[in-house]
């Protein structure tokens, strides 16, 4: 049924539910899930999509809740297409909170069922999943070869924002290992799928990654238009966590360039924004190159504030290692 | 404006016909029903061949539907193995036997829907053929004798390829090329570095791995063969590979079956190699590392690609195809190459390759003012240390070049001391010994 405007319209409240969250209009999803019947809440097909569109509006701990419902009924009905789908959901869930633990061993089933149902989209986003959670564990050898797989898999179903993605992850993971030419690739890689994919969110966000590691070479007059370009994507494509991202690598790159004051305007811009859209992540990841520019500039007492608020958030996400390196900067070490 | 998805039926009998139309509602997308004869819509993600009692009217038709680049699945009520296998032959993408294997081939429409969501258009059809050597642009003698050699490769989707070329070379391209090119075409492509992998993690990656089987094995995981099973894996620089696991490889390949590290079962892999290596295996062989069986398996045919600076004229040509390329990803004027251009790129070595021509004319592109492409911008200058490091002196007593390390080290480290001391290959202690010994020496 189409409306005059050629919209198509659904009188029934789950299907256009559904259609809203594949669609990824979450606020819209929430709006149409309330109006189904009251008896046909508790199908796991209804639970399952309040829980999808829970997680993408940040109410981690109900969508949480209402995965983990939708796995146990799928699972007592004998539907494990639709149990996959519930523990990868609930799974991302823990990841959000910080338990990680509880996390990887959703991701870990999910993943073991989308492999025996040969679904390669979905054996992508669980071992990309997997990956993060052993980055954020500060295990890169693993988290590479998750994201490996993961890349393998979109790229079989030709899903080029997923795969630019997980380059993107890869190019992270290599530049922290120190493996500055593997990452550059992939970098180059990402960039590539992004382009494929012709979605100017992941392009930024490849950018930034491609501008961190630019930096990390050693080239940093190209890392600036790098990180430069990835900001003005992000803004244009109204990418917060982009933005963050592109603010927080303009920070590393102006710090190496010797100019921390401009160093830590963005910093502070990055952290603004981060907080604003609530993730955690990149507030720690920000506070730990403030803690880091800090320490360049003299200033030990706000680098210490820094590091303990990087080491705070760490914490609340289960990365443990990652706290207890930023409490050992700390201590001056 | 967004394409309308949809799932075409041609319906030979009417088994299971309730079936399309829950499926297309639960996917929410169109269902279509098609003559035999008829290519499928725009937007159709796979075309379902509805046979319930008709299988053998099926096969006949299978290599005749005009569907394009569209995945035909066929559906009938026949549960055997061998009926599969026809049907596949006969150019279905999947054969599904209903009612058992009704949540299969939801799946499977899942997928393929939500991946034509994810990337804004269907998954076919496919645009007409194009040349897939395209990509490896020239006309220099040396490249174009390696791809006339790979033409007469690409109907032979058994044949294993070994490439040789310098870092850089395009070998990935070229292995991509003919996967691309042949009977495969559509499967898998499968790419993997063996000299970015830990060599204790290598078997895992490769055959995959269960559960349990080592300490940081939290979960069952496929490998990258299964990835690619019926498409081709790509093992880029195969001579990185340890000895144990050649041994492994050469067994995969002989039984076309693999086992999972810590695994009971094995499980059937269709897999053609392409392997690339940027040294000399035979030499390796020589030298007794690597397996001299494994080499003669995997060197059927051999293609060589040649340096960047023995191709001439190509330099040029591969430096406007990437001025225009990447111009467009950065959506910026495509630039002329001036003359200067020109002798700058001609009158360097490029030991990096096209690799490295590819990065220089990025950078060039995004440094230059837009629509030009400066030369000044195409190499990195040298001195690429962060303000405020400062040179390491040289003439110098050991001692200064030692001192200006450390510090150097330090500010790239932001002074965080335990970083710059892994990077500078010594303990903190000793680099903290190094800087009590400058600031003694302060006035």
């Amino acid at each position: 049924m189409n409306a005059p405007n050629g919209t198509p319209t659904y009188s029934d409240p789950l299907r256009a539910g559904r259609r809203a969250v594949l669609a990824g209009e979450f606020l819209e999803a929430r709006g149409e899930l309330e109006r189904v019947d009251p008896e046909l809440r508790a199908s796991p097909e209804w639970q399952l999509l309040s829980a999808m569109a829970s997680w993408r509006l940040g109410e981690f701990a109900h969508s949480r809740i209402a995965a983990m419902q939708a796995r146990d009924q799928y699972r007592t009905l004998g539907d494990a297409d639709g149990e996959m789908r519930a523990e990868n959901v609930a799974a991302a869930g823990a990841f959000a909170l910080g338990d990680l633990a509880d996390a990887e061993r959703g991701f870990s089933r999910a993943l073991a069922l989308a492999d025996r149902l040969a679904d390669e989209l979905m054996v992508g986003h669980c071992a990309n999943n997997l990956g993060n959670v052993a980055y954020y564990l500060a295990r890169y050898a693993p988290a590479l070869g998750y994201y490996r797989l993961a890349s393998a898999s979109f790229d079989n179903v030709a899903s080029w924002k997923w795969l630019a993605g997980s380059w993107v992850n890869s190019t992270i993971v290599l530049r922290e290992s120190g493996d500055l030419e593997s990452a550059r690739d992939a970098a180059e890689r990402a960039l590539a799928a992004a382009q494929r994919a012709g979605d100017g969110r992941i392009m930024g966000q490849a950018l930034a990654a491609c501008a961190e590691t630019t930096a990390a070479l050693g080239d940093l007059e190209l890392a600036h238009v790098q990180a430069d370009r990835a900001l003005a994507l992000a803004t244009e494509h109204h990418d917060p966590l982009g933005e963050a991202e592109a603010l927080r690598v303009s920070c590393v790159i102006d710090r190496a360039s010797g100019e921390p004051d401009r160093a830590e305007q963005e910093a502070k811009r990055a952290l603004a924004v981060a907080e604003r859209v609530r993730h955690p992540w990149t507030v720690a990841e920000v506070q730990r190159e403030l803690g880091d520019l800090y320490t360049a500039v003299g200033r030990s007492g706000d680098a210490k504030q820094a590091y303990q608020a990087a080491a705070q958030a760490f914490d609340g996400m289960g990365a443990a290692t990652r706290a207890t390196e930023m409490r050992a900067r700390t201590n001056g070490d | 404006m967004t394409l309308q998805l949809a799932v075409a039926v041609i319906e030979l009998s009417e088994s299971f016909r309730a079936a399309w139309d829950d499926l297309a509602a639960e996917l929410d997308v169109e269902r279509v029903t098609l003559a035999p004869d008829d290519a499928p819509p725009a937007g159709a993600v796979a075309v379902i061949l509805a046979a319930g009692g008709e299988e053998d009217r099926a096969l006949d038709l299978l290599p005749t539907i005009p569907a394009g680049g569209t995945p035909v699945l066929l559906v009938g009520a026949a549960a055997s193995h061998r009926f599969g296998v026809q049907a596949l032959k006969q150019g279905a993408a999947d054969y599904f036997a209903l009612p058992a294997d009704l949540d299969m081939l939801r799946r499977t429409l899942r997928a393929r829907v939500e991946a034509a969501r994810e990337r804004g258009r269907p998954s076919g059809p496919v645009a007409p053929p194009t040349d897939p050597f395209a990509e490896l642009t020239g006309q220099s003698e040396s490249l174009r004798s390696t791809l006339d050699a790979a033409r007469r490769v690409l109907p032979h989707d058994q044949v294993t390829v070994l490439i040789h070329g310098e870092t850089g070379t395009g070998k990935e391209l070229l292995a991509r090329a003919l996967h691309e090119g042949g009977p495969r075409s559509g499967e898998p492509f499968v790419a993997v570095n063996c000299a970015a992998i830990p060599s204790e993690l290598m078997e895992s990656e490769l055959f995959g791995h269960e559960r349990g089987a080592f300490t940081d094995a939290h979960a069952a995981k496929p490998g990258l063969f299964e990835e690619a099973h019926r498409g081709t894996l790509f093992l880029d620089e195969i001579g990185h590979l340890p000895l144990p696991l050649q041994g492994k490889l050469l067994r995969a390949l002989e039984d076309r079956r693999i086992r999972r590290v810590g695994g009971t079962r094995s499980r059937e892999v269709d897999v053609r190699i392409v392997a690339a290596s940027h040294v000399d295996l035979e030499a390796a062989v020589g030298r007794g590392e690597f397996r001299q069986d494994l080499f003669y398996r995997i060197n059927v045919v051999s293609l060589v690609l040649p340096p960047l600076r023995e191709r001439g004229d190509d330099i040029e040509s591969l430096a406007e195809h990437f001025a225009t390329t990447l111009a467009e990803r950065y959506s910026l004027p495509v630039p002329p190459l001036d003359d200067t251009t020109r002798a700058a790129l001609r009158g360097y070595t490029w030991p990096g390759n096209v690799r490295e021509l590819r990065h220089a004319i990025e950078r060039a592109l995004l440094l230059s003012a837009p629509g030009t492409l400066e030369a000044q911008h195409l190499i990195p200058r040298p001195s690429a240390s962060p303000k405020g490091t400062g040179p390491i002196p040289y003439p110098a007593t050991l001692e200064e070049i030692q001192t200006a390390a450390v510090k150097a080290a330090l500010v790239q480290h932001a002074d965080n001391k335990s970083a710059a001391a892994r990077q500078l290959g010594i303990s903190r202690a000793r680099l903290q010994r190094l800087l009590d010994r400058d600031d003694e020496e302060q006035p």
